[in-house]
């Protein structure tokens, strides 16, 4: 590999070559996954993302450990709503666990979780790839259809970073260290969804808006994204930073 | 294809830019962590006033050049199309 930053490369070329920081596609994921918990006002959910490679489903991230566990119930049974919705591509919303009849086998196995409703929207992951962010809620009112609008811009938002945090077997450019730009890059970006949820605008919008709270201030766009993610996470602690 | 010279922006960050020891392709991968959207060869042709960037992306460039000043405590500072141009009606407030 002769490229360097300031070579003929372009911004793929250079995304692919970022991914060699072994610890890159966690520090990218718990960003995706801090924006995720931060959506709506209403009570806390469990959400996580599923990657299913040749058959394989794994959970990438989860928000929590429980999260985790109710995606492995539906890996264990090979079926279940996060299965479904990245398999067939299309979103399953379980309004009602209790009443549910086509997923009472899962809503049985989940029982003790208090688990009272699930959404599961497809994440587009790539070739090859199929990917789901996932979402368990406690109440049956938390997955309303402002709720599921802000999955739906979420899950077109950490697109991006997602495939990037999946190819991470690729070898490293001699001499060039890349990780702190796109670290501060997927810092950026996951504001920028946040900022597009909560104020219902495009990410140009969004992104101006953090670089004028940058100018005003004389400060770094960085440090305003930290900002509106540590917001966004109150009151959902987990792995960060 | 050639632009006007009269952006006073892109005037200030020719003159300062040599202050700030970047290459092209330093400064395009910091303008890239903070969001940019543009390739490397279009912040090379903007840089040489061959091509035109949105006012966003224009800004994302002086704020790198910028962060690179603080990095390097030099109290020097591009200016925002904000703050040249009042009144422009582009904010999404």
């Amino acid at each position: 590999m002769t490229g360097t930053a300031s070579g003929a490369m372009n911004q793929e070329q250079l995304q692919d070559l970022l991914l060699a920081s072994p610890g890159f596609s966690n520090f990218m994921l718990e960003l995706a996954m801090a924006a995720a918990a931060g959506l709506g006002t209403g009570p806390p959910v469990l959400c996580s993302i599923t990657v299913e490679r040749e058959g394989f489903p794994v959970t990438v991230a989860s928000s929590d450990a429980a999260a985790m566990v109710l995606d492995e119930r539906q890996y264990f049974f090979n079926e279940g709503p996060c299965l479904t919705a990245l398999r067939q591509h299309r979103r399953v919303l379980i309004p009602d666990l209790a009443s549910s009849r086509k997923w009472a086998r899962y809503a049985w196995e989940i029982r003790s979780s208090g688990v009272a409703a699930i959404l599961a929207v497809p994440v587009e992951a790539g070739k090859g790839t199929a990917a789901a962010l996932n979402y368990y809620a406690f109440d049956t009112s938390t997955i309303d259809d402002a709720f599921i609008l802000a999955v739906e811009t979420l899950s077109t938002a950490i697109s991006r970073i997602l495939q990037l945090a999946l190819r991470f077997h690729l070898p490293s450019p001699e001499g060039t260290d890349f990780g702190p730009a796109l670290r501060s890059r997927a810092l950026i970006d996951a504001a920028v969804a946040v900022i597009m949820i909560q104020g219902r605008c495009s990410r140009a919008q969004a992104l101006q808006m953090l670089q004028q709270a940058a100018s005003n201030e004389n400060s770094r766009i960085r440090d305003q994204a930290i900002r509106i993610l540590n917001q966004a996470r109150r009151g959902h602690p987990g792995p960060m930073m | 294809m050639p632009r006007d010279d009269e952006d006073p922006q892109l005037r200030e960050l020719q003159r300062v830019l040599p202050l700030a020891k970047l290459t092209v392709g330093e400064l395009w991968l910091k303008y890239f962590a903070l969001g940019g959207s543009a390739g490397r060869f279009e912040i090379e042709a903007y840089l040489s006033s061959a091509h035109l960037l949105p006012p966003l992306e224009r800004d994302l460039v002086a704020q790198a050049v910028n962060e690179h000043f603080m990095d390097l405590s030099v109290d020097v500072r591009v200016p925002y199309s904000s703050s040249l141009e009042p009144g422009e009606g582009e904010s999404p407030k």
